[in-house]
């Protein structure tokens, strides 16, 4: 049986890389995939039902769905990426010296920020961001980015609090290794898996808001297809045209899965207290 | 003296990653109305397997073979319903952490009116009653207070009494008890021991003592079965055991406990350590770490075998006997 | 008590900090806010009578204390576009969204609990994989889109839930709830999968613990062994985390409410962000972030209520 959850484990987060990988093809390669140009209009297709011809079907302005499915997995990928980089470029170093330096400015200053920031519900505050700013899908993958950071100081930080204790640590200090040395040769590798992890599923959660802020009308602008957008484009449609929103919001659905899927295998696999 | 529990043949398994393997195997021996058995052995032995097979508390990739005759009853045969009556009812248990074998968010006195309420046809009144007695019982300073209290408020010498007062709850015929000195301070030990000699005196219930420590069992046991790697090697009453111990493995083990009044140079130890479940030795089970081998022992395993009233499981003593 | 007192102690730096950021909102838009705000058209006269009612012609310093104070007092400001105090407006949508959240999280306990005990029970058997698996892909659905898609079924292909219409409790009490049956299921799936996969891996560290074989042994059956020993036990890191829960509850509302047309406190705030009504956004986004801090400041009362070890002080481990 333990062979058995063990190959399921894996499998489904196999099938989590397997639906990644496809997502990165379908975006490097979609002029080839897509069957038409996803923003050309064609006032003699409207609202047509999926068929040979469109596969998902057209828009209200005769745009094919599946041409725009397609190339809308690029701002997917784009999300993905930026929005946890982002979070990880402020998250990360910040929890690697506070959790080695300790002390007040850990305690009574950025770890108080960070409960402030967590206070604010993460959307709410990425939608705020994107408000003042102005919209437009740099914003938003700041805003998302900033409103991710926490978790990574939480966890980066967590994980050097347990870290800096070891004998190995001790014993770096103990003969004289500089402080940067130790934070970034000894510590920061072993603390590397629960941030993968971290960031796998923090893709997930990125991919979603971004489709959240553009179905919102708030992230990646018309024409420009995106998953978020085209949702909203199809809202009005909702009762005409269901496919209009089945298909795009399918595609979020999919991805969201794959990165989770992966995030809970890599889990399974790199950390060993979650292995039982 | 008529036997209270009786145990046959016993074999436990453990479904694993390499396979079946057995942790219990053929285990024989019987418990006395009124007595107190000693189980004796390393940790790893399968004492607290064959408890566990008893009370058939194992985790679920465990299994039981044989016959357990409680009273006459086939343990191994009831339902799993009417085995829940004979749990904490007729048999209790007292384990070995009373750190962690008390509910952290129940108070002392819902955990042990608990069993009360449980078994018995009361009120909440009564068993509250009941419990205070058995606090009172195991000598737990005001009662009343502890009653309300919980575990954390407790020192670990008072929880194992929290614990003995619930196992006595019901006033059960037997009780196993895996270990219930070992996370103890040795003052404390002596106490705990010392209540349960008291307890026993005076209701009369059949005691399972499992304990790795040959000195509890010099002072609390009438009878002694030694297990090795799953089977029983030597089976004694306590001063056929300390006269004689047959066993090599028994003599190791009593070679083993530092004594005040003998000038021992050093403490001799039992090299080795107990093989694990999945490769066991084809002969006697013992025979990588007995100092006594012969060429026979690591080709046949040995029966366990009746020397008059002491029985023992060794190659030593089969030729005496043919 | 002591404990209360603390953790009453501790919220205090949270709010200052939260202040501070709710407050430098309005100056983190580029160039000059009222410029911003009025555009380029505005007349000098409006242009200066909004610095002065934003107290932007003051020092930073000045500003920060004079809007923390009068945020004190219960004063949010005046809503740009609509001239109504933002107060009032939030007032008027909370109860909506209120609802909301008690809906959804009752509806996500519904499914989580049953569930959620089902699998670490039957841990390793098909049941416990497809839960497990059916949760993951609870959390990865999109909830506009599942709003969308539940639409489509109960209200265009069966007419079983109207679509719409938001009736206030108190004028139709019927009315209301079916009105809240969707969104309540749209928004409370995902909340629902976040909290079967935390009861599923909290019980089983709890089902393996020494004090669950004591009451087997004393002769609890399992359904009372779990109900009585294991659940509760199994819950204390479910409460933290759920009143972390509310904080993606409250953003997760804001699409819920646009979609199912809630005059609801998330949709204010997306009404608000598109008609740069920045005030009523500043008030908005304190408002939500005030309830956040005040329901973990219940869940860690609860958490004593529920562990008497940390009464006392004693950590929980």
């Amino acid at each position: 049986m333990k062979t058995v959850k063990r190959f399921l484990r894996t499998g489904l987060g196999l099938l989590g890389a397997l639906i990644i990988l496809l997502l990165i093809l379908v975006a490097i390669f979609a002029p080839a995939i897509a069957t038409h140009d996803p923003n050309a209009q064609d006032y003699n297709a409207i609202l047509q039902e999926p068929n040979a011809q469109h596969l998902f079907g057209t828009d209200d302005l005769g745009r094919d769905i599946f041409s725009r499915v397609v190339y809308g997995s690029r701002v997917s990928i784009e999300a993905a990426i930026v929005s946890v980089g982002i979070a990880m470029i402020i998250g990360v170093p910040i929890g690697l010296f506070t959790g080695y330096y300790r002390g007040f400015w850990d305690e009574w200053v950025v770890m108080r920020i960070i409960d402030a920031m967590q206070a604010f519900p993460f959307l709410i505050l990425a939608l705020a961001i994107s408000a003042v700013l102005g919209s437009g899908f740099g914003n938003a993958m700041l805003a998302i980015g900033i409103g991710f950071a926490p978790s990574f100081v939480r966890i980066t930080r967590g994980q050097v609090l347990s870290l800096r204790n070891m004998e190995y640590v001790q014993a770096a200090k103990s003969v004289g290794v500089k402080d940067m040395r130790i934070i970034f040769g000894h510590i920061l590798p072993n603390a590397l898996s629960p941030i993968i992890i971290q960031s796998t599923l923090g893709m997930a959660t990125g991919i979603l808001a971004e489709a959240s802020l553009s179905y919102l009308g708030l992230g990646v602008q018309p024409p420009t297809p995106s998953w978020g957008s085209m949702l909203n484009q199809a809202q009005s449609l909702l009762s005409v045209a269901p496919y209009a929103t089945f298909y795009p919001g399918l595609a979020i659905f999919v991805v969201v899965l794959g990165f989770n899927l992966l995030g809970d295998g890599l889990q399974q696999f790199l950390d060993p207290k979650a292995r039982k | 003296m008529s036997d209270i529990l009786q145990v046959q043949q016993l074999r436990t398994r453990f479904k694993t990653d390499q396979g079946k393997v057995s942790v219990v195997d053929g285990v024989d021996f019987s418990i006395r109305q009124g007595e107190t058995l000693g189980v004796v052995g390393e940790s790893g032995c399968g004492k607290s397997m064959t408890s566990l097979s008893i009370m058939r508390l194992l985790p679920q990739n465990g299994s039981t073979e044989g016959k357990i005759t409680f009273e006459g009853k086939d343990l191994l045969s009831l339902s799993e319903k009417d085995m829940q009556k004979i749990r904490g009812n007729e048999i209790a248990m007292i384990f070995q952490e009373p750190m962690t074998s008390l509910n952290p968010l129940h108070t002392v006195g819902r955990q042990i009116e608990e069993a009360v309420l449980l078994h018995r046809k009361v009120t909440k009144e009564e068993a509250k009653k009941r419990a205070i007695d058995m606090l009172k019982a195991v000598g737990m300073p005001r009662p009343e207070e502890i009653y309300g209290e919980y575990p954390h408020q407790l020192s670990g010498g008072m929880r194992q009494r929290v614990m003995i007062a619930m196992a006595m709850a019901c006033d059960p015929k037997l009780i196993i008890a895996d270990e219930p000195t070992t996370a103890l301070d040795v003052t404390i030990q002596a106490q705990i021991l010392e209540l349960m000699q008291k307890l026993k005196e005076q209701t009369g219930t059949s005691i399972m003592l499992i304990t790795h420590d040959l000195g509890v069992v010099a002072e609390m046991c009438d009878r002694v079965i030694v297990m090795y790697a799953g089977q029983v090697v030597e089976e004694a009453e306590i001063n056929q055991l300390f006269e004689s111990p047959k066993h090599p493995y028994t003599i190791g083990l009593m070679n083993s406990v530092p004594e005040l009044d003998e000038e021992r140079e050093y403490l001799e130890t039992i090299p080795g350590s107990v093989p694990l479940a999945h490769q066991m030795p084809s002969g006697c089970r013992f025979a990588p770490r007995c100092s006594k081998a012969m060429p026979i022992c690591s080709e046949k395993q040995p029966d366990l075998l009746d020397l008059g009233g002491q029985k023992c499981r060794c190659w030593l003593y089969a030729e005496v006997n043919e | 008590m002591l404990f209360v007192v603390k953790r009453l102690l501790l919220t205090i730096p949270i709010l200052f900090l939260v202040s501070i950021m709710t407050f430098s909102l309005i100056h983190m838009i580029p160039g000059d806010p009222a410029r911003v705000i009025l555009g380029q058209e505005a007349t000098p006269e409006a242009y200066q009578a909004l610095r002065t009612e934003l107290g932007l012609d003051q020092p930073i310093v000045q500003q920060y204390f004079n809007w923390v104070g009068k945020v004190l007092r219960g004063d949010l400001g005046m809503s740009i576009t609509d001239h109504v105090p933002v107060s009032d407006l939030i007032l008027q949508r909370l109860p909506a969204t209120i609802e909301l959240t008690i809906g959804t999280f009752i509806f996500a306990l519904i499914i989580a609990i049953p569930t959620g005990i089902l699998a670490a029970v039957r841990r390793n058997t098909w049941i416990d994989y497809t839960s497990s698996f059916l949760a993951l892909g609870g959390m990865s659905i999109p909830n506009f889109w599942l709003a969308m898609m539940v639409i489509i079924y109960f209200t265009v292909e069966h007419t079983w839930f109207p679509s719409s219409g938001y009736v206030p409790f108190f004028e139709d009490p019927k009315a209301n709830l079916m009105a809240m049956v969707l969104p309540c299921i749209a928004t409370g799936l995902r909340e629902s999968a976040v909290l079967m996969r935390m009861l599923r891996s909290s019980l089983l560290e709890v089902v393996n613990m020494d004090f669950v074989r004591t009451a087997k042994a004393k002769g609890l059956n399992e359904v009372k062994t779990i109900l009585g020993h294991v659940l509760r036990n199994a819950l204390i890191p479910v409460v933290t985390t759920s009143g972390l829960m509310v904080a993606g509850l409250l953003g997760g509302l804001v699409i819920t409410e646009s979609i199912f047309s809630i005059p609801g406190f998330g949709r204010l705030i997306v009404e608000s962000v598109f008609k740069r009504d920045y005030v009523t956004v500043q008030g908005a986004i304190l408002v939500s972030a005030l309830l956040v801090v005040v329901v973990n400041l219940l869940v860690d009362l609860l958490y004593a209520v529920i562990d008497p070890r940390i009464k006392s002080g004693k950590g929980a481990d």
